[in-house]
This record gives structure tokens, sequence and C-alpha cells, in this order.
């Protein structure tokens, strides 16, 4: 089980009756001792003694873990840039991930400004379908907005079974969105029950920062690091938090890659933010240290935004936050570049085509770092691999669990195996690898994906084009329960008060809203005044100590005489005499 | 009442010295020149004291501490003023009225000395004996000669020449007459100004123990920051009553107000610059812009301020509430929850820690906002917050009052916070040094003016008033509830604010060599403010009906007594304009020397001479032989401007075939050796990560 060099060719099993006998299923909430009986890519009988049919192929786990294959959450596989294409396409990506024990990807369309969603959509649809081994879904960049672009978001909702769009807030006149256009895309996205996410950095400093930072003569990879600085996505991150508060629309912050930003994260979802974070393979594995190296093809291969943190314990902060939970679910981001490619930035590192790769090294790192080293369990490690993923994005029970009635992607994952990652032995197109010599323990023995087993003995036995697209419905109850109960509560009214009739100062032509406030007349509060970051205010104003003083000594008398004043009408009550 | 003046008079004339101060057993002040009420010639020559006047506030005096409140007693009155003692009973307090027993006397020099500076009445030339002085870092009882508005020598048995005006102390507390670092006095809103001008804000200030403001010059975005420069000063020179300095808003930024800002720091003596994060179309700045500007002020020795709240999302939610059909102030409140303003405070600093530029947040009002600037402080960041009077004393409960003028005039941005726990939360954080600096951001407008927003509360003009209540607010919330003891208090209210403006220690401290501006503090007067009694011209306080401890009993400004027994003398127009200089130490020691740390450098590496993909398209096939030669000196500048290209901006790419047939000469250097030297440029990273 040292590595792939084994090449043997053991007859491919083409059954679709599949049996694991003696396994511990360990899901996200327990593990326990069953057999697992698959048909049809999907999960039938799950305990002890089963009666199957004939002819069933049958596995024998010996007590090994049995758990739900994993989620890469975050791929670009196949991505355009600029003319190039990222290394690995869906094949060669989806290869590496079922070799690594993922299942299931969800990959990003990233639509050129200009170019319909609908269509990037399509044509990565193709792309996909084409070339998948593993199941698969879509989440589509919003890089521009305008109206059209809204509509169209209605119709990946409904008809394409999208429910998640990216924004980016960095990179600067290419994809970034203002704060305003992203409240509005917030305000659309949480009336389509998707869910936000966001690339957190802030792009306009990063592009002066650039600027400086090329004037000084700085052209490697370190400059990359240097001009995105950890504060600038902790800061972007602040304020998406922000917004998506203001608009009760719920964020998932795509690439956690340093400790400020978790922590801003952390502390929002301690403040009740409906929030989650997504780390890494790459912020979990490594560090930015590498930005640094003398040989610039290593340190291109390290290049990816927000970049690496040059914070050496920052990797396993990233790792204990994940198993506190105030990080969720990992991605990988995986994005790869030839070396030929990334030099197209050699003399300029703002032109090095971004991206690590991860999917591959996701599972077994996790494993290594939080699971060996005593931080997280087996089931928590089922969570943030795959459970919550599979929550968060609406595929749950389907994906993310084992049960009667799931998806037969399984992993027999191997706590003991040992082995060192390096590009001689990935699955990848590349040449670099960046956690090159890392040595991890724990690895899939068997990967099973739509109830056929894809990895066996270190060989994989993939098919191209066999992987379907998995439609996801918006609303997922894990995120919008909360979201639904707040929209209810976060009602705002206005106080009821008399006209204002006292003297109003001549201005200079104002643009007024004429008088709406007769409607608030005519809707006396019910009261439950309940917004939830203000404590009561109504209530407390009756409460107040401010009436102390007794009537304020306004009387309605304007002490001015140089103001020109409206003369109150006679007769009604005052509403200034009211407090 | 006569009766009292009978006593005043025989108390005068008769009451020994011994028995002058019953009652009071701690604390025995310094007794000089024959005590308290010994027969002084002239003593109130040179005052305005109308005692038939005085008396009207004297009757309401006498009645029981108890009733006063009730009353609203008046804060002006020279009852309430100038007769609290320590350790007497509020009683005997209140039956004496206060002249019997003042805390303070005031007198000038009698007999040959007025021969020998005769007609000086005016005297310059003033001498306050037995106070105990206190400054930032420390108290202790000196002696303080001031003439021609400095102070000249401080210590015991000081040798000062005839004619001069002495006030007895008797130990109470000299302080260095605060500073209101924020104030818009006279400010141009839509035709109208506010209420509150030069003269009418800086004598509330002197009320308050104010000796100096510092005013914002708010120059309409598109024109020119020197002529509103200009004509700030201009109404500032005809009508202030106290020194003053400005600040200068901009409001829009172009080459133009960049050489204009390096002007007004170069010549003008102003050092601070406000920016707005908020006020979208209008004031607001981008980041790219804040950037720019905070990268300016950084290389000229500036200070950038900010008024720190995300206009974008408060325009999108402003609209929204109009839409819903709250008009009213609570409309205002709603659609700027303090969220904004603390995601605001903290991209302000992320600028400015980028650009290692000094960062002044301006009206700090909730407390999200002061906890960032916490944590940005203890990470190391050089910033400043202010809290303004109205957030250390007050909350946002008022504006769902159902009195419209009422809860109009606590509108002001950023809003008060409606959590009634924010202003004790703001004042703890001031006592632990977290939040420097207090000013007032005074801006008052009258219920008429603020009736502009009757029907839609985004039009309302923006202010409250609090430079009259900020000294003795910050003592009543902070000192006498014992959060911070009086050093402290002087540097929040006072030295501090020197020290960002680079005044120090003309200002701010009591030291031979400073102004002569100085505050004996009375810490035990208690008065209930109230919009009857106070020196602004607007119609409502925000703190109405709010009882503080603490106040001025004589205030000093320029060497001149310009309050005692509650009365105010203030000159129209005498206040001068203090220049502030460049790179106060205060803020900038830290950044010159992280400046010199921050250095980055590129790392020395071989050519990558590999295999260049090729992209988008490649323009010929030239070998760019400089490039090769000089791989970090010269970046391409056409190269950047592009920016980050995604998108498939082309790019120069010359080395495109090059580099195929490059001979293998530089292999060796850059062959992949796995054990790579890993150098580490972490001067910079160590200062901006963890």
């Amino acid at each position: 089980m040292s590595g792939y060099q084994g090449k043997k060719n053991i007859p491919r099993i083409t059954s679709d009756r599949l049996l694991i006998k003696g396994a511990k299923i360990v899901n996200d909430d327990q593990s326990f001792l069953a057999d697992i009986y698959m048909e049809d890519g999907v999960i039938k009988q799950i305990g002890d003694n089963l009666i199957v049919p004939g002819g069933v192929k049958i596995i024998e786990a010996h007590g090994r873990m049995v758990m739900p294959g994993g989620i890469d959450v975050h791929t670009r596989f196949q991505m355009p840039d600029r003319g190039m294409v990222a290394a690995d396409d869906f094949y060669q990506g989806t290869r590496a991930a079922l070799a690594g024990g993922t299942t299931m990807i969800i990959d990003h369309v990233v639509p050129e400004p200009g170019v319909s969603l609908v269509a990037a959509f399509k044509q990565w649809r193709e792309w996909a379908d084409n070339k998948s081994c593993c199941d698969y879904s879509l989440h589509v960049d919003i890089t521009e907005w305008n109206k059209g672009t809204q509509e169209e978001m209605e119709t990946l909702v409904k008809d394409h079974g999208v429910n998640s769009f990216l924004v980016y807030l960095a990179y600067k006149d290419v994809f970034q969105l203002s704060d305003c256009q992203i409240y509005e895309v917030f305000s659309v996205i949480r009336d389509l029950g998707a869910i936000a996410q966001v690339h957190a950095e802030n792009g306009d400093i990063i592009a002066e920062e650039q600027r400086r930072i090329l004037e000084l003569g700085i052209t490697g990879p370190e400059g990359h690091v240097l001009s995105r600085p950890e504060e600038v996505e902790a800061e972007a991150v602040n304020r998406s938090v922000t917004i998506a508060n203001q608009t009760n629309c719920p964020l998932y912050i795509t690439k956690v890659m340093s400790k400020s930003a978790a922590d801003v994260i952390a502390l929002a979802r301690k403040r009740g933010a409906v929030v989650y974070g997504e780390p890494i393979s790459a912020s979990l594995g490594t560090d930015g240290t590498h930005y640094w190296s003398k040989n610039w093809a290593k340190a291109a291969a390290f290049v990816t935004s927000p970049p690496l943190s040059p914070d050496p314990t920052t990797p396993d902060y990233l790792n204990s936050l994940l198993s506190c939970g105030d990080l969720q679910v990992t991605g990988s981001a995986h994005c790869t570049f030839q070396t030929s490619q990334r030099a197209v930035g050699k003399d300029n590192f703002t032109l090095i085509p971004e991206g690590t790769n991860g999917t591959e090294e996701r599972m077994s790192l996790i494993w290594d770092k939080c699971v060996v080293t005593g931080k997280m369990d087996e089931n928590q490690f089922v969570s943030v691999t795959s459970t919550n993923a599979a929550k968060v994005f609406n595929l749950f029970p389907r994906k993310g669990r084992i049960a009667v009635g799931s998806d037969a992607d399984l992993v027999l994952w191997d706590p003991d195996i040992t082995k060192i990652i390096s590009a001689k032995s990935h699955n990848l197109a590349v040449e670099y690898n960046i956690f090159e010599g890392t040595e991890v323990r724990g690895g899939p023995l068997v990967v099973i994906s739509q109830g056929k087993i894809v990895l066996e003995e270190g060989s994989l036995h993939t098919t191209e084009g066999c992987g379907r697209y998995i439609s996801r419905k918006p609303f997922p109850d894990h995120v919008y329960k909360r979201i639904k109960a707040r929209s209810r509560l976060t009602e705002l009214r206005g106080v009821p008060r008399g006209q204002y009739d006292g003297p109003v100062c001549e201005v200079t032509v104002t643009p007024k809203v004429i008088s709406t406030v007769s409607s608030v007349k005519t809707s006396p509060a019910k009261q439950q005044q309940q917004q939830q970051f203000t404590p009561q205010p109504v209530r407390n104003l009756h409460q107040s100590g401010f009436s102390l003083s007794g009537a304020q000594i306004d009387d309605n008398v304007p002490r001015r005489t140089t103001q020109r004043i409206v003369a109150p009408p006679g007769g009604k009550a005052n509403i200034t005499s009211l407090g | 009442m006569a009766e009292r003046r009978g006593n005043w008079e025989r108390a005068e004339d008769d009451l020994p010295v011994y028995l002058a101060r019953p009652g009071t057993a701690d604390q025995v002040p310094r007794q000089k020149h024959g005590g308290l009420f010994c027969s002084v010639e002239g003593a109130f020559e040179s005052k305005t004291i109308d005692f038939d006047a005085l008396s009207v506030g004297q009757r309401g005096s006498r009645t029981p501490r108890t009733a006063k409140r009730e009353t609203g007693q008046e804060a002006r009155s020279p009852a309430s003023d100038c007769r609290s003692f320590p350790g007497v009973e509020s009683p005997l307090t209140s039956r004496r009225g206060g002249k019997n027993s003042p805390q303070v006397e005031i007198k000038s020099s009698g007999g040959k000395e007025v021969l020998q500076n005769l007609g000086d009445e005016k005297s310059d030339r003033l001498l306050i004996k037995g106070g105990r002085i206190v400054n930032d870092d420390q108290s202790f009882h000196a002696d303080i000669y001031m003439e021609d508005g400095l102070i000249k020598q401080i210590g015991d048995n000081l040798i000062v020449p005839g004619g001069v005006k002495t006030i007895e102390a008797n130990g109470k507390m000299v302080i260095p007459g605060g500073i209101d670092i924020h104030t818009h006095f006279q400010m141009p809103y839509r035709g109208t100004t506010t209420v509150d001008d030069f003269n009418q804000g800086s004598k509330a200030a002197l009320a308050g123990g104010t000796t100096m403001i510092v005013d914002h010059v708010i120059p309409e975005p598109g024109t020119s920051l020197m002529e509103a420069y200009d004509q700030w000063r201009q109404w500032a020179d005809e009508k202030t009553c106290c020194d003053y300095s400005l600040h200068v808003d901009i409001t829009h930024w172009n080459d133009s107000v960049k050489q204009e800002v390096d002007n007004l720091i170069k010549e003008k003596g102003v050092n601070s610059f406000h920016v707005y994060m908020a006020y979208k179309d209008y004031y607001q700045m981008s980041n790219s812009e804040l950037y720019e500007v905070f990268t300016f002020l950084a290389e000229r020795g500036g200070i950038a301020q900010v008024h720190a709240e995300n206009g974008e999302i408060i325009a999108e939610e402003q609209a929204r509430m109009l839409q819903m059909g709250i008009t009213g102030p609570e409309g205002h409140v709603l659609s700027r929850p303090e969220e904004l303003e603390a995601e605001a405070v903290f991209r302000a600093i992320t600028i400015a820690s980028q650009t290692n530029c000094p960062l002044y947040v301006t009206r700090v009002m909730s407390k999200s906002a002061a906890d960032i600037i916490s944590q940005a402080r203890k990470k190391g960041n050089v910033v400043f917050g202010e809290p303004i009077t109205a957030s250390l004393g007050t909350d946002g409960t008022h504006y769902w009052s159902k009195n419209w003028a009422k809860a109009a005039s606590f509108v002001t941005s950023p809003p008060l916070s409606p959590d009634p726990t924010t202003p004790d939360y703001l004042n703890t954080l001031l006592s632990s040094g977290d939040l420097s600096v207090t000013g007032s951001a005074h801006c008052t407008f009258s219920v008429a003016q603020k009736a502009i927003g009757k029907d839609d509360f985004t039009q309302i003009p923006e202010g409250v008033n609090g430079v009259e209540e900020r000294m003795a607010l910050i003592w009543d919330k902070a000192v006498t509830t014992g959060k911070m003891d009086e050093n402290m208090f002087v540097a929040v209210t006072s030295t501090n604010a020197a020290k960002i403006l680079n005044l120090y220690p003309r200002k701010g401290r009591i030291a031979v060599g400073s102004d002569a501006d100085l505050v004996i503090w009375d810490t035990d007067s208690i008065r209930t403010i109230t919009a009857k009694t106070h020196n602004s011209a607007a119609e409502y306080n925000v703190f109405e009906g709010m009882e503080l401890r603490g106040a001025p009993l004589v205030v000093i400004c320029q060497g001149k007594i310009v309050l005692e027994d509650g009365n105010l003398h203030a000159t129209s127009g005498v206040g001068r304009f203090i220049p502030c200089s460049p790179f106060p130490d205060f803020a900038y020691k830290r950044v010159k020397a992280r400046k010199q740390l921050a250095v980055l450098r590129a790392v020395p590496r071989g050519m990558y001479d590999g295999p260049v993909s090729e992209f988008s398209m490649s323009r010929g096939g030239t070998p760019s032989a400089s490039a090769r030669t000089s791989p970090t000196k010269q970046p391409v500048r056409n190269l950047h401007q592009s920016g980050f290209s995604l998108a498939g901006n082309p790019a120069p790419c010359g080395e495109l075939s090059f580099l195929l047939e490059q001979p293998p000469l530089h292999r060796p250097v850059l062959s992949f050796c796995w054990s790579a030297l890993f150098t580490l440029c972490i001067q910079r990273s160590m200062w901006f990560i963890s």
C-alpha cells in the first residue's frame, strides 16, 4: 500500500451490487459496527446479517472505518485564465479527488465579466459532464452586477440547481464588486434562498500595494504575499460579515488563509452571525514561508489568493479552529498551473496565475493534522470533510451520511497508512506539489463512488464522464432555519408620532420624500419591537430615566428670533409637548 | 436677601480667619494673606458681579440639595458653582449661599502696589496660590505665577512683582484647561448655520472649563481647501473667545487637493485632516482614495482622522427604511447600526496600518467600534479613538421618543447606540487608555432647523451639543465612579489632545513656559444640566436633567480670568489661532521607527529560465535582454498598470520564445533543489502578523 507504483491490474468489478462486511460506520454523529449493502449506487440496507441477493461483491472491512466520501466544496478544475487553462481538467482533477477519498466536488463557474451566467454555467456543465469521474455540482461566481444578472441568478436557482454564488471583494477592475453591489447581491441571494460566498480580500488596498511593491523592485512571488497582508483579508471578511448581517443573508467565506481572518469569523459566529468559514488544504497544511524560496518555480507554485500566511503557526491554528467548530467545511481550492504557465509572471508577480493543489491531499492532511494529533475525533473528521458541506449546500442526507437511501459514496479509511506526498507520485498534471515531502498518516484504502469501487489496493479505476451533476435546492435547512426565524423578527417599525407642527427652518432646495407619515400613523406598532440588535428600544423608553427632567423647555417658543419660522397651526395639540 | 447680603458684608469685615471655614476637618489648605475673608480692597472692582442678579439663583440654592435637584438647579448660578466644600454639609453650603465660604478667593493687590501699577486693573499678572497642580503624570502643591498669558514660575514662595492679582486656591485642583478636539461651530448647512457660532460656542466651552477648541473646516466637495480654511479662520478670528486650532476635512481627492494639503501642513499650521467613509456621493471616499490620502499624510507628518461608517450600506439601509415607511428619527439609528461603524473602523485601521499612517477615529459611538480600536491598539496599531460627550453621557434610546423634537435633537452620525450600557463601557475604555481623547462634536441646530427632516429622517441636520458639558461629564462618569484618577482625567480631556496636535507642552500641561490656560476644578459642586441654563443657543440639551458632580470654579484663558463665581467674562475675538506642526512625536515616533524597519526586500534569485506558457497573445520573440540582466531592479512599468488581470488583459511577453532556446547556463542556480534556502523577509511580517 506504500505509494501507487504497484500497477497490479485486478479485474475490474462492474457489478452494481456491493456489500461491505464488518465495517465501523462513521457518521458525523456516531460510529457503529454494521454491514452496508449497496445497489444501483444507493445504500439499500445497513445492519447485521443482511439478506442480500447472490452475486454480490463483498468487501471485508475487518472493523476498519467506513465513512461518507469526502466532499471537496471548492475546486477550480479546467479553469480558463487568460487563454490558459488550469493544468488539471475535470478528468485529471476528479481522479485525484477520488484517489484522496473525495467522492464529490463542487466546482466554481467563473464567467468572464460581460458573459452571461447561464451561458458560462452551461459551458462548465459541458466540460464536466464529458470528463468528470465523480459526482459534481457547481457554484457560480458573480463577476459583475446588473439587472440581468439578477434574473440569471433566479434562473440558475430555479432551473439549474445552483444554490451558491461567489462574489469577489478582490481583483479590482476585473471581478471586484463594490459594497453597494454586494449589498444588493446578498439581498437577492437571501430572497432566492441561496448561500453567499465571498472571496474576501480588499482589492482596492491590494491594487495600491501591488503598485508600491513593484515600484520597490520586488517582482518575485514574495511580492504576492507582501502585497496581500493578512490584515487585508481580515478586513474584507469583517466587511462581508457586516453586509451579510445587514441583509440577513447567510455567508460563506471561501479560502480562509490566515489567523486574523479565522478570528474574525469565530468572533462573528459568537455574536450570532450566520457565517461559515472554509479553510483549504493549503492553509491547513503549509505556510507562506516558501514564497521566499530561492527557487522561483517553487515559490510561484504557492501563489494563491489570499496568499498562504508567512506565519508558520497558521496551519496549526486553523486546524484548531476547524476542530472546535469555528470553521466548518474544508475545500481544496484546487487550481493548478504548470510551471511554464506560472512563468507568465516571472517578471511581475501580479501576472502569476493563482492556485494551489490540494484535492487529493485534503482528507489525509486533515486526518494527519487533526485526528492523529487529537484535535478532533473521527466523527468530527467526517463533519468537516463531508457532512457539513452537504448540509450547507443542501445535499444532506443524500451525500455526507451513511444511511439507507443515501448515495453509495463511501471510503474505507485506513488510519495507519503512512505516505509521503510528492509530485512524483501524485495524480496531478503539475510538476510541483506544495505539500512536497509532507508525511501524512491516514488514507483511503477503498473508495466507492456511485456504488462502484474506484480505488482499490492503490489503483484507480475511474471512468471518464460518469460523474453526474447534482442539483441543489435553495433554502438549505441547516442555513436558512435561522435566517427565516430572524427575518420574521427583524421587522422594523416606526414610532407613531403626531405630525410635527413646530417651526421649520427654511432651507435651500432639498429633495424631500413626500410625507409618508400618515401610513406610519395608521399602522400602530403592535409592539413586540423585536430588533435583534437593539434591546427593545421602545419599551425602554417608557421606563427611561430621561423623563426625570420633566418636560423639555422647548414649549415651542423659538428662541432664535433671527430664524424664519412657519407658524404652527392653531388649536392642534403640539407633538412637542407629548414627551 | 438683604439679610444675607448683610451677612456677606459682615463676614468680610468681621469673621476671623479660623472661623471662616467651619466644618472642614480634612485637608486644611494653605492659608496666605490672612486667610479667606480678609478685607481686600478693590476685590470686585474689575469684575461684574451683580449681587441682585445673582440672588435669584441663590434663593433657589438655599433650599436643600434634594430640592435643588427637583427644580433643575441652574448650572451657572454661583450657588451651585462655588460653594460646596470638601467636608461641608450640603445644607450648610446651601444656607450660606457660597459667598460666605468661597473656596477660591481672588484678590487684587492693594495699597502700594496699586499705586505702582496705576490703572493696571487688567493686569496680565496672575498668581494662583496654594493650588494642587494636576498634570497628566502627577499632582503636587505649588503656586503658579502667570504673566502675558504664559506660566512664568511654578513653586513655593515665588518672588513676584507687585500688582499681581492673586487667586487663593485653597488646595483646590488646578488643571490644564480642557482641549475640545472636535467642534463644529458656525458650520454652514444648506444655507443655514449651526446655532452656536464661534462666539457662543467658545463661551460655552469656557463655561465648561475648556480653554481651547479645535474646529473642523468643511470645504464643499469640489471647492478649494485653502479658501475654506481662510473662511473659517476669518469667522473664528472675529468671534472666538479662546484659543483655537483647525482640522481640515478632505471631502474630495485629486492632485490639486494634494497640493493644498501640502500647503496647509507646511504654511498654515494644520496637521490633521479628516476624511469621510460615510455620506455616499457627497463626502465619501473610496478605499483607494483613503489609501492615497493616508499615504500622503504619512509622508507629510499629518494625522488622518476618519468619520467611520460604511456609507454605501447606510445608503441602502436608508432607502429600505424609507420604503418601510419609517421616517422619524428612529430611522436614523435603524439605518446606521453599530456594526457599520465597527466595520468602517476596522477598514480604516487596516488601510492606515498598510500605509503606516497614524489614525484618529473621530466620534466613537458604540461598543463594537471601541472594541475594534482597543484590539488594534493591542496589536500595535497607531490608532487613537475619540469618544464624544454624547456617547459618554447618553444613549440612543431617545430616538424612540414620542416627542419628535426631542428625538431629533439626538440625531448625529454615527448615531448614539440604543444599547444603554454603551456610555459606561466607553468610559471604562477611556479610563483604561484604549480610547485616548475626548471631543464634543458640538454641532447644534435649533428645532426649526432639525425640522427640515420632519418627514424624512435622512434630511435631519446632524449634531449634538456637548462642548460645555464635556469636562464635568467625564469627571462625573469616570472620576467620581473611580474608573480613572485626576491625572488620567487631565490626560483624556487635555494632554493627549495636545500631544496629538503637537501642541504639547504649550497646551495640555501646567509647566513653566506653557500657556496660562488653567482651570481650578471643584470636585464637589453638583449641578443639573438643562437647556434652560446652558450657554449654547440650542433649545434642547441631550443631557437634559443629568446631575453632574464636578465643575470648573475658575477658568483662566490666556492668563485672564474668564470664569469666576459662575460669571463668564469672555471677550469675543481674543482667541488666537494656534498652528500645529506636523510629525507630532506622540504619533510619529513609532511610525518613524516602523518605517525604518518595514523596508521590503526582494529575494535575489537567478533568472527563471524554464519554459513559459503562452498566454493570451505573444508579441514577437525578441528576448528582452534588460529584463534578464536585472531581474529585480526593473519592474516593467506598464505591466503592473494593468492591475491584476485575470480577465485576459494582454501583457507584454517578449520572453516567450527565448526561454525555450535559452542555453542551460543558469541551470545550477535554478534547478529544483528541494532543500531550498528559505529567505525569510520577516521584518515586515513581524509587524503585521500576530
